[in-house]
């Protein structure tokens, strides 16, 4: 076997057989089900309970139907965030995409047949391996009295006796909620019977006080006009109102969510990158450091060239870096695909982005030479140290370095991908892995692809001549620290 | 030759190592040895000149020929004694198995049988250091180049280590090795090269190196011999009773003891003792080495 293959097999297996490894190996996945399972078992569901008692009756309709109009709004919203991300163009008030919609609108929704009117649209249309459209609960549920909470004996009675069940939970049609609200109406409002009376549990929701105070406000209103002799015909037209509008959706997915939908996968690589860099940066430090710590650095450079050992030790750590990135990618899709999550509604549609044949290239290419040209810098911090402590020294402004790009790049394309910044930064080594991956799924040309990983591809190849005549010029200067002037020195060939 | 920035470590050296025996690289600490051994091994490059080891330049082609212990040793603390002395083998050009085959012989061969599978990290220096030596011979080389091997090695382990030096030298292969120890070059050299601040001040067999420094004689006599052929000091040790005298004698360079010997004889010179000391490789190391330390720069 070549020498540098060897070095790098034993590399590989001296860094996976320790416990430092496998711990970072199984963290993130780890982590993701985790999170998947907390989101799925322990997360609280939003939302809370409300029981109304209204003496004159004249109320509670006006109140009930405020409050589902809000849940018909944001059930609108979620329905056409849910056709923009899996490209369904509906026919109803949800096409326009998410904005404000208007009560009229809510009500034309409502007469085709509200959610279950949009779910047979949907089923009809949607792609395959699209989730069903699942629409949140009312974030306000009116609730029955509970059995034993008195309510024809006025509102102190009412609020005493319904405090005990504002303690704890109760069941609702949409599961448990908290009793956050009880709302006691007297018949003879403002005059004998008072104000309206609101029992809390402490936690009362603000926003729900708010809707019950407009909604009898608005009940007060329109009575008080009819006193007025108010036509109140017209008046219901006049408040039917609404201004027109007209909201116009960028064409062909160039939108701001299409856009970060195709770009989840080569910035989610981007990022993988990045740590990929970061955790395998010290097993290169301390793999090209280990010869020179155990004093075996002659024995071996008797066997093997400074070249096939350097670079043995670099491919043997980016054979472990793989190693890891595979299986943090399995367990992200295991989590995402088994447990049908936020995860894998964002995961299934970025996968889209593949079906372009040489984009799956120019992500292996990117990830690989973005590596390559990282961990380059690893490398010359450990030939020019002679131990970790020394290693140490070089470090943070490296990683600094390295992470300074990646934030740069990955704003300035998220802010606009085709802007000067993002375009120019795409030539320049050490940021084109991160800006080419972060570009990639903003439809970006395959000759500005060629020409900067042509770019990337020579400036890594300098690297790779340059640290190693580094490499091998640092070698056994043991105690001789190297000064900056002896660069253009070391940098020379066979200056060993 | 070769510089270090403005340092010149090894000056105008040359010489020739002939195939078979134990070849002594002498010289006092920072005298250039480990700098020459790692030229010819490449691991550095000469500043200037050349240099030929097995008939070629120094490389890694045929690099199983030579086997290499460091002054410097260390080993990879997770692999086992086993696995490291395979693992040299392998990067010397050795196919998998024949390299395990002889790595468990010589572990075998070094009393490590119980300890062939146990990670280096839980291994005694001693064992250690025969894991080391092990991995320079697993290729069994014709050529092997061994750097201070005697530094930090216990009495037993120095014994074994001559054991496996004469032992590879009756086999045919040629041993080149440092040291700055006198009492191991005497006792394992066939020819030696001693050098000082990078130079060579010597080159030759051990009775040439010798013959660096006068032929020593105590005797037992009644007057001193001054006169005599050869003599060229004279120095009373004291008397030694019944009107005789112990006295030490230098001889000139290139007098024999034999020859004042037979002098003494045809003379009539009376002698009760005569007893000839040849100089140790450590006054020769000594009387050469330090005289050319002493010379300015």
């Amino acid at each position: 076997m070549n020498p540098l293959l060897l070095v790098a097999t034993r590399e590989f297996r001296q860094i996976i057989a320790t416990r430092s490894f496998w711990i970072t190996l199984l963290i993130l996945p780890a982590a993701l089900i985790a999170t998947q399972f907390a989101a799925r078992f322990i997360a609280k569901p939003v939302g809370s309970a409300y029981v109304l008692v209204d003496e004159s009756g004249r109320y509670a309709p006006a109140i009930e139907q405020r409050l589902q109009l809000i849940h018909d709004r944001q059930v609108l919203t979620e329905l056409a965030a849910y056709a923009a991300r899996w490209g369904i163009r509906p026919q109803g008030a949800w096409a326009a995409g998410s904005h404000g919609v208007s009560e009229a609108e809510i009500a034309g929704f409502e007469a085709t047949g509200g959610v279950a009117g949009a779910e047979a649209q949907i089923g009809r249309v949607k792609p395959k391996d699209a989730p069903d459209f699942r629409p949140s609960p009312p974030e306000f549920i009116a609730l029955p009295p509970p059995a034993g909470v008195i309510t024809d004996q006025g509102p102190a009675r009412f609020g005493a006796t319904l405090a005990p069940h504002q303690k704890g939970e109760v069941a609702t049609a949409f599961g448990s909620r908290p009793l956050t609200l009880g709302v006691y109406i007297p018949a003879d409002l403002g005059g004998a019977g008072g104000p309206i009376r609101m029992f809390t549990n402490g936690r009362a929701d603000a926003e729900l006080i708010e809707q019950v105070r407009g909604a009898v406000s608005q009940v007060l209103r329109v009575q008080s006009l009819r006193a007025s002799g108010i036509d109140l015909a017209a008046l219901a037209k006049a408040e039917s109102v609404s201004a027109p509008i007209s909201v116009s959706a960028p064409p062909g997915g160039s939108g701001r969510d299409s856009l970060a939908l195709r770009s989840a996968l080569p910035l989610a690589i981007a990022y993988v990158l990045m740590i990929a860099i970061v955790i395998s940066g010290a097993w290169l430090l301390q793999s090209l450091l280990e010869e020179r710590s155990n004093k075996l650095l002659e024995a071996v450079l008797a066997c093997v060239t400074p070249e096939d050992l350097l670079f043995g030790k670099l491919l043997g750590v980016f054979g472990v870096t793989i190693l890891m990135v595979a299986v943090w990618t399995a367990g992200a899709a295991v989590a995402a695909f088994a447990f049908h999550g936020v995860i894998a509604q964002m995961v299934k549609p970025a996968l889209g982005l593949l079906s372009s044949p040489w984009i799956p290239f120019a992500i292996a290419y990117y990830f690989l030479a973005g590596y390559l040209c990282m961990a380059m810098l690893y490398l010359a911090v450990g030939s020019v140290s002679e131990n970790m402590r020394d290693a140490q020294g070089y470090l943070t402004p490296m990683i600094v370095g390295i992470t300074l790009p990646f934030v740069l790049v990955v704003n300035a394309v998220l802010r606009n991908p085709d802007g000067l910044l993002p375009r120019v930064l795409s030539w320049i080594p050490f940021y084109s892995p991160f800006a080419m991956l972060a570009r990639l799924g903003s439809g970006v040309s395959p000759w500005e692809v060629a020409g900067s990983g042509a770019v990337l591809a020579a400036f890594v190849a300098l690297e790779m001549v340059a640290i190693g005549r580094l490499f091998r010029a640092n070698l056994l200067r043991a105690g001789q620290g190297m000064r900056l002037r002896d660069l253009p020195r070391l940098l020379r060939p066979q200056s060993a | 030759m070769k510089r270090f920035g403005g340092f010149t470590a090894v000056d105008d050296l040359s010489f020739e190592v002939p195939e078979g025996g134990i070849f002594g690289f002498l010289g006092a600490n920072g005298a250039g040895k480990t700098t020459s051994l790692r030229m010819a091994l490449d691991i550095l490059r000469p500043t200037s000149g050349a240099i030929s080891v097995l008939d070629r330049a120094p490389g890694l082609k045929g690099s199983g020929e030579i086997g290499f212990l460091p002054e410097e040793r260390g080993l990879y603390r997770q692999l086992t004694a086993v696995e490291t002395v395979t693992y040299f083998g392998r990067l010397k050009g050795m196919a998998l198995a024949p390299a395990r085959s002889a790595a468990r012989a010589l572990i075998d061969r070094f009393g490590l049988t119980a300890f062939a599978d146990e990670t280096v990290e839980k291994l005694s220096k001693g064992m250690a250091q025969k894991v080391q030596l092990a991995a320079a011979l697993v290729t069994e080389p014709r050529l092997l180049i061994l750097d201070e091997p005697f530094a930090g090695l216990d009495p037993v382990n120095q014994a074994m280590l001559e054991e496996v030096v004469l032992e590879r030298a009756r086999s045919g292969a040629t041993i080149v090795f440092s040291t700055h120890v006198m009492q191991h070059a005497e006792r394992l050299c066939d020819r030696l090269i001693l050098i000082a601040r990078g130079r060579k001040v010597f080159q030759g067999d051990q009775a040439q190196a010798r013959a660096q420094l006068p032929t020593r004689l105590t005797i037992t006599a009644q007057k001193a011999p001054r006169g005599l052929p050869g003599v060229a000091e004279v120095r009373s040790l004291g008397p030694a009773g019944e009107g005789w005298t112990d006295y030490e004698l230098a001889l000139a360079p290139g007098a024999s003891a034999a020859d004042l010997l037979q002098a003494c004889t045809s003379d009539g010179f009376p002698l009760r003792r005569f007893e000839t000391r040849q100089a140790s490789l450590h006054e020769v190391f000594l009387h050469v080495v330090g005289e050319a330390e002493a010379e300015p720069q």
